[in-house]
């Protein structure tokens, strides 16, 4: 539950979503379930003419597993805070 | 308001029981017999139903359907319409079809055009076992960050959507259009975020437990978990009698129906509890009392056509109605809660708990949970230690403390002062200041005043060559015998002596030849992971008010392991996390293991990292990356030694601590980091405070006063020549300026360290070693006043800011190095040095 | 400690790690986080890809400072300096 715990503190930032077919995708995360499925709100594209399909669409469901990258600013983690997360989650799976 | 309709239809499903659910629980929590007529008084008054604008975007009409995805959307209808209506009496959906009509023919002005999305082509009955749909987790998040974490939501104003006056919705889907109304939108407070997100506001009452006052009935874990509205969304109960029966409460609220069935008749409240938790027998019953009201009066053939189309709809999911028995369900329902629902959702939704606690400065947050993350905020010292907040308050505090001592040293009536005020007299030029001084001194031949043994007097590279039959030779007094004596084993022990060597055999600056002589990386870097899990669960017990023992944590520091070269202890701090978690190990360490610690610390300072990458001699060029971990190291472990030093260590640990320093590293060496220089500087200040204080007081014993006379003579011998190595050199205070990664916001290196170490240093000695720390730093005096003048220079050419900045600058130096004068009873100020009035 | 795979990455929690992933590509930088799944967090991470240009085997970098790389890209974590 780490990252879906983590991906419920970027609701509402805009992150750039890389998917495996390459496509990256901007947008605002709206919504993140433990899956790691995802919708992005006010989604733009880098390369609109590559993607011309995604040029009219507002919003979207990623599924979770056809992510590869979701790149994030600096000051969305708090890093000191997610690494005792992580050692927390590392744990209590060892219990 | 779905991603697919499937899914859509899924939630409207699954809200059924929960009204089940939000009828029962309240009323029956003992079993007792409900009494709708109680239950529901008073809650139609609410019905106007003012604020479900968005329901048409939501539910059909011709509304758009906003920005959310409904891939079902269109497809279904079509091929529901030709279905023959077929009639299954048994099923609650019929009967929920049948009561649609009914009330339609009471407010036939609604909109009667269906919600295609509603209908999908796929097998509807049994609902696909899932965990959490997209949005029952938006809901919570939203719900969440609007209520507090575990709060409980207030509950909405009580208005039931099947109360007559707010039910204008079309017949054909009646049963399911008053599932998915549920309660009108939240009340403002409840909602901050509403207007941002409509859709949002939509499903949040349903994350709401129906009635007010009901929330008592629900077991702890359902009224605070971290998942509300989960159950009632995921039960896959779309069509079964009995709902979805999953939790015993339940189930004996429903079992007994004690109505009877005329007051099933009526168009009120009560009838969509008796149709989602009805008998079969009483279901039936219902139906044909419906069937002939039906009969009763004429149908349009609109109505019929639509009546039609609705039961086609029906039929095809009467299909798949009886599938799962109840206990199947009940299965699936507790493997599904199983999956989502953990004894301590808290602990499993720690980054977020705390994250959000964080960001918010930990306002209000009332419930349970709030409390227990600021606990850990304040327990783990994670803002302080972690977060850069407060990244200069350890410099500050040691540069207070010089001040302090300084101020006190001015006030204080100074022999010493009195014979520089002589051979300063008549002299106002700078060079004359200084140079009468350098000439007293010179004639004078101040190392022979100096009361040291002669054989203290070898010369630093005397030392340096032969440490180690230095230390077996180190003379010890009777007073300093005492007191080390009692400073429990400051004698460093044979074993350590051997491995002990010249600072400058190993200044590599590559950590790994230092990490390989106390077990090597992944050695330090297990011990470190282990230190961590040890304090985790020490906040852990603290936080839960169990006792915390640190003795596992204390053998885990490994501060006394003699079996390495390099005590593992010392090695853990060559890491960045090693050092982030210093400040939470102080936390639960007692006085004498954290002297313990700091003894070995020093004691081995040589070996430390950061000191070998904060020293220009070893690290010329350091990295961005170098020059951040210096960063850290000084906001959060100097920190940690002056608030020991100043809270709660006596004058002889800190002579101690100073003697272990001083003892087993080249001390030289050390002045020229800036990290060690800071490390000696905080211990000498503290112990001219504490000279100062006690002075008064008369605390001090001679053998006292007589040891730390001894050990601070050996700290200037071990510098003395060489004081001037702790200005580093310009293309090395350019590198840090330059740094990209420099966290400092000027343009300049700040030379303040140094100066409060010279007057840290200056205010402990006797007139000698003044004069003799003048001699060796008198370029760099006249340099630094120099600098600031041709500022003022460059200040007279410019204007604005610039200017501006450079004045600033140029007092800065002047206060700096002044600092350093003041000790001594001087001040320089506009290019020339005066004796301080 | 026990020497769990899983306890090898904890052991570099906050330190520089290189990850090699699916797709000719790799990422190093400091590991923030880490699950069962391999799911990872790196901050001052740089990814580079491989690519085949008329049979010369180039690569592209790209920075960026804080990154989530989903588990099922990973195929193995090591460290840049192994002892």
């Amino acid at each position: 539950m780490l990252f879906f715990s983590f991906f419920k503190t970027l609701v509402d930032q805009e992150v750039v979503v890389e998917l495996k077919n390459d496509i990256e995708i901007k947008g605002t995360l709206q919504s993140v379930d433990q899956f790691l499925n995802l919708k992005l709100d006010n989604i733009s594209c880098d390369d609109e003419t590559k993607y011309p399909h995604l040029s009219t669409v507002r919003n979207i469901f990623i599924r979770g597993s056809t992510v590869r990258y979701v790149y994030l600013n600096k000051n969305m983690v708090d890093t000191n805070l997610l690494q005792d997360a992580t050692r927390r989650e590392a744990m209590s799976e060892k219990k | 308001m779905s991603f697919f309709g499937k899914r859509s239809r899924g939630g409207a499903k699954g809200r059924h029981p929960q009204q089940q659910q939000g009828g029962g629980a309240g009323a029956g929590a003992g079993g007792e017999p409900l009494d709708f007529e109680e239950t529901y008084r008073g809650y139609g008054d609410y019905g106007q139903e003012d604020g479900d604008y968005l329901n048409d975007e939501t539910f059909g009409d011709n509304a758009e359907l906003g920005n959310d995805f409904d891939f079902g959307h269109g497809v279904q209808q079509q091929e529901a319409v030709p279905q023959p209506p077929q009639q299954q009496p048994h099923v609650s959906y019929v009967q929920a079809a049948q009561s649609g009509i009914h009330t339609a023919q009471m407010d036939t002005s609604a909109d009667l055009k269906p919600m295609a999305s509603l209908w999908s082509t796929g097998p509807p009955a049994v609902q696909q076992p899932h965990i959490l749909s997209m949005e029952e987790i938006e809901r919570q998040q939203r719900q969440m960050q609007q209520q507090g974490f575990m709060q409980a939501p207030p509950p909405p104003p009580p208005i039931h959507p099947m109360t007559p006056q707010g039910y204008p919705v079309p017949p054909s889907d009646a049963p399911y259009q008053g599932f998915m109304q549920g309660p009108p939108p939240p009340p403002p407070a409840t909602a901050p975020n509403a207007p941002t997100a409509p859709n949002m506001q939509q499903f949040a009452p349903n994350v709401q437990y129906g009635m007010p006052g009901q929330q008592g009935a629900y077991p702890p874990a359902f009224n605070q978990g971290a998942f509300p509205g989960m159950y009632q969304a995921s039960s896959p109960a779309p069509v079964q009698p009995q709902g979805a029966p999953d939790r015993g409460e339940l189930q004996s609220e429903l079992q007994p129906q004690p109505q009877s069935q005329s007051q099933s008749q009526s168009p009120q409240p009560e009838r969509e509890q008796r149709l989602a938790s009805g008998q079969p027998a009483q279901l039936r019953t219902r139906l044909q009392q419906q069937q002939q009201q039906q009969r009763r009066e004429p149908l349009s053939p609109e109505e019929q056509q639509r009546l039609q189309v609705r039961h086609a709809k029906v039929e095809k999911i009467l299909k798949h109605a009886g599938l799962m028995t109840p206990r199947d369900k009940d299965f699936i329902t507790r493997y599904q809660l199983s999956q989502i629902v953990t004894e301590d959702p808290y602990d499993e939704d720690f980054y977020f708990q705390v994250y959000k606690i964080i960001q918010r400065g930990g306002v209000v947050g009332e419930s349970n949970k709030g409390l227990i993350a600021r606990a850990y905020l304040e327990h783990s010292g994670h803002r302080l230690g972690g977060r850069y907040k407060r990244a200069d308050i350890a410099l500050q505090r040691m540069q207070n403390q010089v001040e302090k001592a300084v101020t006190v040293a001015k006030e204080r009536p100074q022999k010493n002062k009195n014979k520089l005020e002589e051979e300063a007299s008549g002299a106002g030029g700078r060079e004359g200041v200084l140079g009468k001084v350098s000439t007293a001194m010179n004639s004078k031949t101040p190392r022979r005043q100096l009361q040291i043994p002669l054989a203290n007097l070898r010369s630093n590279s005397e030392i340096e060559a032969s440490e180690l039959e230095a230390s077996a030779k180190v003379p010890t007094p009777g007073a300093l015998e005492e007191v080390t004596q009692s400073l429990d084993n400051v004698e460093i022990s044979q074993k350590s002596r051997v491995r002990r060597r010249s600072s400058y055999a190993f200044s590599s600056v590559d950590h790994n030849s230092v990490l390989g002589r106390s077990g090597g990386r992944k050695f330090v870097l297990s011990l470190i992971e282990t230190v961590y899990e040890e304090v985790l669960e020490l906040e852990a017990n603290l936080r839960s008010g169990k006792e915390t023992n640190n003795q596992k944590l204390w053998d885990a520091l490994h501060v006394n392991d003699d079996v390495y070269e390099v005590c593992p202890f010392v090695s853990m701090l060559t890491f960045d996390k090693g050092v982030k978690i210093m400040p939470r190990i102080f936390n639960f360490l007692d006085k004498q293991q954290k002297l313990k610690s700091l003894q070995m610390f020093f004691s081995e300072l040589s070996h430390l990292n950061i000191i070998i990458i904060s020293s220009y001699k070893t690290n010329p060029t350091p990295s961005d990356a170098q020059l951040k971990k210096i960063d850290l190291f000084q906001t959060v472990f100097l920190k940690i030694i002056v608030s020991f030093l100043s809270s709660s260590s006596n004058f002889i640990e800190i002579m101690g601590l100073l003697l272990h320093l001083i003892k087993n590293n080249n001390v030289s060496f050390i002045s020229t980091s800036k990290i060690g220089l800071n490390l000696i500087t905080v211990l000498i200040s503290r112990a001219a405070l504490i000279r100062q204080d006690t002075n008064r007081s008369n605390v001090l014993s001679s053998p006292e006063i007589s040891t730390w006379n001894e050990i601070y003579d050996k700290l200037f011998t071990a510098m003395e020549s060489k004081i001037v190595a702790v200005f580093p050199p310009a293309e090395y205070t350019d590198r840090v300026v330059h740094a990209a990664g420099s966290t400092a916001p000027t343009k300049y290196y700040d030379q303040a360290y140094i100066w409060q170490f010279l007057a840290s240093l200056a205010l402990s000695g006797k007139l000698n070693h003044q004069r003799i720390i003048i001699d060796e730093v008198r370029d760099e005096i006249f340099g630094t006043i120099n600098a600031a003048e041709e500022m003022r220079e460059q200040a007279k050419n410019t204007q604005g800011a610039p200017a501006d900045d450079l004045l600033y600058r140029r007092d800065k130096l002047y206060q700096d190095l002044n600092l350093f004068l003041n000790v001594m009873g001087l001040i320089a100020r506009d290019g020339e040095i005066a004796e301080l009035k | 400690m026990s020497e769990t795979p899983l306890n090898l990455l904890k052991l570099n929690l906050d330190e520089r790690v290189y990850v090699k992933l699916r797709g000719a590509r790799s990422m190093a930088g400091t590991l923030q986080a880490f699950d069962s799944h391999c799911n990872i967090v790196l901050s001052d991470a740089v990814e580079t890809r491989y690519e085949l240009v008329d049979g010369e085997l180039r690569s592209t970098e790209r920075p960026s400072e804080m990154v989530f790389v989903r588990g099922d890209s990973v195929t193995l974590v090591t460290t840049p300096e192994d002892e």
